[in-house]
């Protein structure tokens, strides 16, 4: 009996899809600072302010983490003091994340997305900026980073 | 015996990682001035019964609250009686005379009383007091009734 060799070759892919890529985050509103009455915030709480809207979808099997940074001021007048400026972020979710909700901070925090989250929860956020120093005239702008993990 | 050579190639591939976004909040302040008085102030004779002021036993002073958004210039006016004094008052030789003191991120204001006016510069300002004294120096003394004073205070670029 002839023993026959073969050469066998078989490749495997292997795909693997971490949580973060089934996970989705938008902005859907932007937020609106304005300054409170005692003049020692521009806050999106204030009157006239509006709060950023966020919708986020979660397709995966598992839950996430979506992680909030403090805000920072990307954009500010020539003399503001900006090295005194004092920025905190909060925030409060709807729908599904109806649990979700944090006070005005000036740290990092973060909250789960329960997996099979189809329908888009939307989180609503604010920022302010508090100056002992006071305010300028003119434009202001705060950025808060959200990561999903 | 049969050898198989099984090559086996393994590819895997690691995923996006975390997704984030920017969520941006944005605000436009115009120049701002804004003065107001919480609290006024209130005259009382002196002993020596020829000055009516603020700053006397049984008087209060004013107090004015300033924000100010960006660079303003406050000018405080020499007082002026209002109502006008009561029947009988002489104001042969009287001098009206106001004085004022900042408070906090003012506190480098400080005007002693004169009967001109005066002004200051403020820049980026909270919410901040300016303690005003007013008062009359009178050699005829003050007939009975009912006195007031009005200084007024303007903000503007």
């Amino acid at each position: 009996m002839r023993a026959i060799g073969a050469i066998a070759t078989a490749g495997l892919l292997i795909l693997s899809i971490t949580p973060a890529a089934a996970c989705s985050i938008a902005v859907t509103l932007g937020g609106v600072m304005t300054m409170s009455g005692d003049y020692q915030r521009l806050d999106s709480t204030a009157t006239g302010g509006r709060g950023a809207l966020i919708a986020i979808i979660n397709l995966g099997l598992n839950a996430v983490t979506i992680t909030v940074s403090p805000p920072t001021v990307s954009v500010y007048p020539a003399q503001f003091a900006v090295g005194s400026a004092v920025t905190s972020v909060a925030y409060s979710g709807g729908g599904l994340l109806s649990g979700v909700t944090q006070n005005f901070t000036t740290t990092q925090t973060s909250f789960p997305v329960p997996a099979l989250l189809s329908i888009a929860a939307v989180v609503t956020l604010h920022n302010r900026i508090t100056n002992t120093a006071g305010f300028q005239s003119g434009q202001y702008e705060t950025k808060t980073v959200l990561t999903c993990s | 015996m049969k050898h198989i050579l099984v090559g086996l190639a393994v590819l895997g591939i690691s995923v996006i990682p975390a997704r984030a976004v920017d969520v941006t909040f944005s605000a436009n302040l115009t120049g701002v001035c804004v003065l107001a008085v919480p609290t006024p102030g209130i005259l009382a004779l002196a002993p020596s019964g020829t000055e009516l002021a603020s700053d006397v036993g049984g008087g209060l002073p004013a107090i004015l609250t300033i924000v100010s958004l960006g660079t303003n210039t406050i000018t405080v006016n020499a007082p002026s009686y209002s109502p006008a004094p009561p029947s009988g008052h002489v104001s042969t030789g009287e001098t009206l005379q106001v004085r004022y003191d900042g408070t906090n991120l003012l506190t480098s204001v400080t005007v002693p009383y004169a009967a001109t006016n005066r002004s200051f510069v403020v820049n980026a300002l909270p919410l901040t007091a300016l303690t005003i004294n007013a008062r009359s120096l009178n050699p005829n003394g003050y007939a009975s009734g009912n006195y007031g004073m009005r200084v007024v205070v303007t903000c503007g670029p």
